[in-house]
């Protein structure tokens, strides 16, 4: 940065420097390159310097020195000074929001001051210093700044408290020479010091009548461009809302610094966690899908009497018993549930069992048409259509009330359809507990429980269910439950596996088993590692840089 | 006498009609905090004035069954965010994998602009259906998330496993997510990709932490009492077996 | 004026309508008229599954006109209006919608499926980083005993934690968390739903 050589007092008001006059014909001579001898400086003056010796600060008050200080109260020089930050005081309630929820509320004042109505005036005015400081700043470079002032350099939040930001009351405000009065549009100085650090004064002013003092004016270039002072109310009503919304502007404004500031987040890390995991996973569960691997052991029945019971209620059901299949599955898990549906449907089929069924999810009556064409096809009930689909359900819970209680009346046969009801699985059906056995396809267990609360208490014979495994904990208070809610269950790959062991039979879940097997320890080997490296990279990680603080340049 | 179901609906009724009145203005009454609402509040905030978006998802429940409850909680944080950041620049949008909610977000939102007296900025699009099955719903609102400008996604309603695809598709646009589901699967999904998850019954307080009005803060308490009884009932059914057998 | 007279009709028949079926449950001889008013609600929640479908339509045809990613949704469209058509025209299970079926929808929808699996897996593998918390490690910790119990891993089982420690942490811990959640959402759900009765919470006309 290069300072030009200007004259000092070019920029001077016609005021300040008929001042000049006046101290140079009192003292007889003119002293520009040294420090103005104190005996010989007006008593305002005196004490200024006093007050603002160097060394002194603003967290330790000055002492009462001898002469009309005495009686001034200490904060007085803050006048001169730019009015602190209105952020500060809102970064205490950003960090404790008040109660109740504000921005819900009707925006009404918290406060219950007078409204202002010179404060409509003083914002727009507030913001006319700035103006000027914006026109003049492509000649800062060329003016000796001086050295940034002490409230700068305490930037530490937690001294601001002390010094109000807008409650000043004017009448406590001490006499003060008409001079510096006259330089009071610092009062309507702006909430927030959007200038940046260069533009900022760099230190006390070597010469002059101001020599030796900081912060008593602005740059001497600002005090050119100053014009008349206008006197405002200091008084800000700020309603809870505009606290709030202001709040949010400085943290909005906060955590975007903080964004540019923040390392960039391991990206390579983790994409490559992502990667490798997702690689791991998809390779454990095709490998022994491809190789057609049967290596992992099958778990035992003892390990699930619910899937004993369920094979045990189908195995002694009579040749043509009518059973109810409840298709209330998603496509999502079709992969996961089809090889129990299949395994414990084969059953049914094998016992001749008359199959109806039925859905109140949208996509049900094609999910199991699929399946049954899919993984029973070759059964001769499936294919001579020994089976009745009745559709989809509308209405949900609702539905299935209405269904408990008289289901001719809601399954409706649709135009070109022969009614249902006369066909033979369902000549001898009045009421729900009339079906030999109500068996719920589901893929969570919610479906299941909407069944139970609304069917079960009505069925002397219990519901059975076969879903996904994520279903099985909550399915299991009710399997717990005296007298049972729900007499059987088979659950996800494993609960086919089981079935399939209990028929003596190989199939589509055993196929799955192996590949089970070894996504589930895929699974965990990622979540070990994963866990680790966030742990670590979590240790590693470099702290984010406070706000405010100087980023090094 | 034994205590069925029925007499609980009866009880919770009747606290709830006498929390309405008594002690309404008491200023001690306060409910505990709750992280996630104090987030997505603040995350309102942020979203009106850097105008961004917000999402809200109702889920896939419907009305016509037990995780209706849910869905009402979901509209009525609809209702109070819509009266925040309706007049934004990007409006709140309202998800959902069923028609019947799809019909009550829109008249949600329509009051609300109505409400701001800015009917002519309601549009029926704000609430959409994006799927009919959960996974579409899901797929539906990926895209929503993905190619538009959603800062947050409240996730309120009936979800299961697709709220997991719903919250790390918000990640990846690091928008904040909050969820809650009365499903189990949808709360442990949610727990471990959502910033703010809502665990239990903290789905329906959504209403009495948004200021929805006395009847939202007097269910909520009454909410609390009848827990603390059940509490105690379960604690005295079970203890006292145990007694009888010690003596 | 049309909201300050529909109101209180709309509320009226909420409350009158959901009193009703409260009232039925708990005395006899009302089912018949319970069963012909929830019919009703059925009918209506059909009739509201095509508004969800003209809605999905409206939506995607304003983003056509709108120029925005106007590829996905003109393909959207052409495949719904196609689908709509083809199973009005042949029947749900005629072989075309339920080609469409089984090898579009089927195979999205699982492939979805295996995409959470993977990205859940991700999420619990960097839950580390986001909940730092001793609320997050039981959770972790929980999560392995159960991953590690729920059978063979590459082939071999842990009879020590497949049999004797994972159904522990079943039958009890989790059955036990996941009741009290229950009880929790029981109460929240009952409480909405007397909110709801009483009309003192109206989805309806905000």
């Amino acid at each position: 940065m290069s300072h030009g050589h200007h004259d000092p007092e070019e920029n001077l008001p016609d005021w300040l420097r008929a001042l000049r006059r006046q101290q140079e014909e009192q003292a007889g001579q003119s002293q520009p390159a040294a420090a103005p001898d104190p005996a010989e400086e007006p008593d305002w003056l005196q004490e200024i310097r006093q007050r603002y010796r160097p060394g002194a600060t603003k967290a330790e008050p000055q002492e009462p020195a001898a002469g009309p200080s005495e009686e001034e109260p200490a904060p007085a020089l803050q006048d001169t000074q730019p009015q602190l930050p209105l952020r500060l005081e809102l970064a205490e309630e950003v960090a404790e929001p008040p109660e109740p929820w504000l921005p819900f509320e009707a925006e009404e004042p918290l406060e219950t001051e007078p409204v202002d109505e010179a404060l409509e005036l003083a914002e727009p005015q507030a913001r006319q210093p700035y103006g000027d400081i914006q026109e003049v700043e492509p000649a800062e470079d060329s003016l000796d700044l001086p050295a940034t002032p002490t409230f700068i350099d305490e930037s530490d939040e937690t001294a601001f408290p002390s010094t109000p930001a807008f409650s000043e009351d004017p009448d406590d405000l001490p006499s003060e020479p008409g001079w510096l009065e006259s330089l009071r549009p610092i009062e309507d100085f702006p909430h927030e010091d959007a200038r940046s650090a260069a533009m900022l004064p760099e230190g006390p002013p070597q010469e002059g009548p101001l020599a030796g003092l900081s912060d008593v004016l602005p740059t001497s270039h600002l005090v050119g461009q100053i014009g008349k002072s206008v006197e405002y109310s200091t008084r800000l009503q700020v309603t809870g809302s505009q606290r709030q919304h202001a709040a949010v502007l400085q943290e909005l404004l906060q955590s975007e610094e903080q964004r540019s500031a923040d390392p960039v987040e391991r990206p390579l890390g983790n994409r490559l966690l992502g990667l490798l995991g997702s690689l791991l996973l998809i390779a454990a569960v095709l490998v022994p899908l491809v190789t057609g691997s049967q290596s992992a052991g099958r778990p035992d029945s003892t390990q699930a009497p619910e899937v004993r019971n369920i094979f045990n209620s189908i195995d002694v059901l009579p040749a043509g018993a009518p059973v109810l299949v409840a298709f209330d599955l998603q496509p999502a898990q079709y992969g996961e549930v089809a090889p129990a549906v299949s395994a414990v449907l084969g059953h049914l089929l094998d016992k001749q069992a008359r199959l109806v069924l039925l859905s109140t999810q949208e996509s049900g009556p094609a999910l199991a048409e699929r399946l049954l064409a899919e993984h029973l096809g070759n059964t001769p009930l499936v294919s001579t259509g020994s089976y009745l689909n009745l559709g989809y359900l509308s209405g949900g819970s609702a539905a299935l009330r209405s269904l408990t209680s008289d289901p001719r009346g809601v399954v409706l046969s649709g135009p070109g359809r022969s009614d249902p009801w006369q066909t033979p699985a369902l000549q001898s059906i009045q009421h729900l507990r009339d079906f030999a056995m109500i068996l719920v396809i589901a893929s969570d267990g919610d479906s299941v429980r909407v069944w139970i609360e609304q069917a079960g208490t009505q069925l002397p014979a219990g519901l059975y269910a076969i879903t996904s495994a994520q279903a099985q904990p909550l399915l299991r208070t009710y399997l717990q439950s005296s007298p049972p809610s729900l007499r059987g269950l088979v659950s996800g790959v494993s609960g086919a596996v089981i079935y399939e062991r209990l028929r003596g039979d190989v199939g589509l879940g055993r196929h799955y088993w192996d590949a089970y097997s070894y996504g589930l320890g895929a699974m965990v080997l990622v979540i070990l590692f994963g866990s680790l490296y966030s742990r670590l990279a979590q240790t590693t990680e470099p702290k984010p840089a406070k706000p405010g603080a100087p980023s090094g340049a | 006498m034994t205590f069925s179901a029925e007499h609980l609906v009866a009880v919770a009724l009747l606290l709830l009609l006498l929390l309405s009145f008594v002690g309404r203005d008491n200023p001690k009454r306060a409910f505990r905090s709750i992280p996630a609402f104090k987030e997505l509040r603040r995350t309102i905030q942020l979203s009106v004035e850097d105008g961004s978006q917000l999402q809200i998802s109702l889920g896939h429940g419907g009305l016509l069954g037990p995780h209706s409850a849910a869905a009402f909680a979901g509209l009525t944080l609809l209702n109070q965010m819509a009266d925040t950041a309706a007049d934004s620049d990007q409006p709140p949008i309202a998800t959902g994998g069923d028609a019947t909610l799809m019909l009550l977000a829109q008249d949600t939102l329509r009051h609300a602009y109505w409400r701001l007296k800015l009917p002519e900025q309601y549009h029926p699009h704000l609430g959409r259906v994006t799927g009919l099955t959960p996974f579409s719903y899901a797929a539906g609102s990926l895209a929503l998330i993905l190619d538009g400008s959603v800062s947050a996604s409240a996730l309120v309603g009936h979800h299961s496993q697709e709220a997991g695809l719903i919250s790390s598709a918000s990640q990846l646009r690091s928008a904040f997510v909050l969820g809650g589901s009365p499903d189990l699967s949808g709360q442990a999904l949610l727990y471990a990709s959502a910033q703010e998850p809502l665990l239990g019954e903290e789905l329906y307080a959504a209403g009495a932490y948004s200021q929805a009005g006395p009847a939202h803060q007097a269910s909520l308490r009454a909410q609390d009492v009848l827990r603390w009884v059940i509490i105690i009932a379960i604690l005295i059914s079970a203890g006292l077996p145990l007694l009888e057998s010690l003596l | 004026m049309t909201r300050r007279f529909s109101l209180p009709i709309a509320a009226a028949v909420a409350v009158l309508g959901g009193g009703f079926v409260l009232v039925s449950l708990l005395m006899p001889g009302l089912e018949e008229m319970r069963s012909r008013v929830l019919n009703w609600a059925v009918l209506l929640a059909a009739l509201a599954l095509l508004l969800g479908l003209a809605n999905l339509f409206q939506v995607h045809w304003q983003k056509i006109r709108e120029g925005n990613q106007r590829l996905y949704s003109t393909v959207l469209l052409i495949a719904m209006l196609a689908t709509f058509g083809i199973t009005l025209w042949e029947g749900s299970r005629a072989g075309i919608p339920m080609w469409i079926f089984s090898h579009i929808q089927l195979p999205i929808e699982t492939s979805l499926m295996a995409g959470l699996a993977a990205s859940l897996t991700l999420a619990a593998a960097r839950l580390v980083q986001r909940r730092n918390t001793p609320l997050g490690y039981t959770f972790l910790v929980t999560l392995f005993i159960l991953l590690l119990g729920s059978g063979p891993l590459f082939g071999q089982e842990i009879p020590f934690l497949t049999q004797r420690v994972a159904p522990i942490i079943n039958n009890f811990l989790a059955t036990g968390a996941m009741r009290g959640l229950l009880i929790g959402v029981a109460l929240g759900s009952m409480l909405t739903g007397l909110r709801v009765l009483i009309g003192a919470d109206r989805p309806y006309g905000g």
